[in-house]
């Protein structure tokens, strides 16, 4: 059936329905595949930041310290990276969490991939990090035995003003050079213009001030602004103290240093359980230390950390055992 | 006054064309869409085996290096007292990262007997948090020295003897 219609507006767009059900449908067709567009390379993103996470994670597998005092490693990522460091303490020993953003010349808002947990390292960095180039320090936790590995990640350049000769020379013995983006000098003035300034005695206008309790810095603490991160050093097999903790507390973050310290005391507290355990075990089998009573204290004071004044407690005990320890005919460690 | 003819049945078939011809279009960039995505999650579960198949190649080395497995601070070296004691914790499994762990005296000789609190020192094998063999397809070995304190006539020494290690880890995304 053929109808006529007449119409009298003279501006009117002529069209038919068919169109018009063409128009709008081909228009949600569009935005259909644009939006699925979208969110598959939001998607693809998020695959790659988490695949780029865990070969980040996976790096800091070999870097584990056993005759060697610690070493710095560095690590040259594709593209800018944006690492993103999270601590967590639970019922257990806790976890490190890792996250990453890889920037693309597609995709400039992003967010990062799924974070990647490591239960038995301690990273130790600011909470944000950003770079082509990061380095890893790895520095062993002895208290007296060793109770960790402490990674510690940064990216951009240090100058360490007028450090202590303990420091000095622990730096050297890690092997600065220009790719460490680690740097030593006497006064502030000289430090490049870009690199963060670490100063050991009370300067102004420094990024962090480290307050050591004589040349050897065994103890003592560092302030970042209005923060305070205390420290304790760990001790060699000969009893002397060996720099490491005063590195993470320089090249981590508040929230990051206080959490991996609990989560390394947790792992002390449990290691002098081990400890005490072997000492028993080994006693009836002509191997008598004496030392089981010791490191259940030991294991007591670790396990009730909570701030900066039960350190020294627990550094006490840890020197008592280690001298103990060193004149016995059967060492245990 | 223009005028326009409307024919209803050549318009209801073209939109019944148009309507099956956008079904036809939406099914086939389903099926590209499927066939893609099946595509991707088959390469995704590729590559997270591969990454576990390397991660666990690399751990039994990393083991041997953790306190609580290391004799003395020495390079893939067990403490077999320290892993005499450890060896029925389970909870130590989880933060390991392992389901299970042998190691076996290999050299100067092995009877293959198992190590108990009776048994030790003369025994041959350790069996960590786990009492079954270790299935192949999620294991890994590497040599290391089996390691513990002697005392003869009021002195100590180190004594290590060759041994290998097989860690079992089926899921180690905590590790």
């Amino acid at each position: 059936m053929i109808r006529k219609i007449s119409l009298n507006d003279k501006k009117a767009i002529e069209m038919s329905f068919v169109w018009i059900f063409a128009i709008v449908i081909g228009a949600m067709i569009v935005i259909l595949a644009l939006y699925l567009a979208s969110q598959l390379t939001k998607q693809q993103t998020f695959q790659v930041n988490t695949v780029s996470a865990k070969g980040f994670v996976n790096m800091m597998d070999p870097l584990q310290t056993t005759v060697e005092q610690g070493k710095i490693e560095p690590v040259r990522m594709n593209t800018l990276t944006k690492v993103f460091v999270e601590c967590e303490e639970d019922s257990d020993y806790g976890v490190s969490k890792v996250g990453l953003i890889q920037q693309t010349a597609f995709v400039k808002e992003q967010k990062p991939g799924a974070f990647v947990s490591i239960r038995n390292n301690y990273l130790f960095s600011e909470d944000e990090i950003e770079g082509k180039y990061f380095n890893f320090i790895t520095v062993p936790f002895q208290m007296p035995f060793k109770a960790a590995d402490m990674i510690i990640v940064y990216s951009g350049y240090y100058c360490f003003v007028n450090p202590p000769s303990g420091i000095k020379s622990d730096l050297r013995a890690l092997g600065i050079s220009n790719s460490s983006g680690l740097e030593i000098k006497d006064s502030k003035t000289q430090c490049s213009k870009d690199s963060k300034t670490v100063c050991f005695e009370q300067v102004s206008g420094c990024d962090a001030n480290v307050f050591c309790d004589g040349e050897s810095c065994e103890q003592g603490y560092v302030k970042k602004g209005t923060k305070s991160l205390y420290f304790i050093n760990g001790l060699t097999s000969y009893g002397d103290a060996v720099n490491s903790m005063v590195y993470a507390a320089v090249f981590s973050s508040s929230d990051n240093y206080n959490c991996n310290q609990k989560r390394i005391f947790k792992r002390l507290q449990a290691l002098s359980s081990l400890y005490a355990q072997k000492a028993r075990f080994v006693s009836g089998r002509g191997c008598n230390t004496g030392l089981a009573g010791d490191l259940d204290v030991l294991g007591e004071l670790a396990g009730n950390f909570k701030d900066a004044k039960d350190l020294s407690g627990i550094y006490e005990k840890a020197k008592e055992i280690n001298q103990k320890n060193e004149v016995l005919q059967c060492q245990l460690f | 006054m223009p005028t326009f003819l409307v024919n209803h049945k050549s318009g209801q078939l073209k939109m019944q064309q148009m309507i099956f011809m956008i079904i036809a279009v939406f099914i086939f960039f389903t099926l590209v869409f499927l066939i893609y995505a099946s595509m991707n999650l088959s390469s995704l579960k590729r590559e997270a085996r591969d990454s576990q198949t390397e991660k666990v190649a690399g751990m039994v080395v990393k083991l041997a290096s953790t306190p609580e497995f290391n004799f003395n601070n020495q390079p893939s070296s067990v403490d077999i007292d320290k892993l005499m004691v450890l060896k029925d914790k389970k909870v130590y499994a989880q933060f390991l990262g392992i389901d299970g762990a042998i190691i076996e005296k290999i050299y100067p000789t092995s009877k293959g007997i198992e190590c108990t609190e009776t048994n030790y020192p003369e025994c041959d094998i350790i069996r960590m948090f786990t009492k079954e063999d270790i299935a192949k397809n999620f294991a890994s070995s590497a040599f290391v020295a089996w390691c513990r304190k002697v005392t003869v006539e009021g002195r100590s020494y180190n004594k290590c003897e060759l041994a290998r290690m097989v860690i079992e880890a089926r899921n180690i995304t905590g590790a």
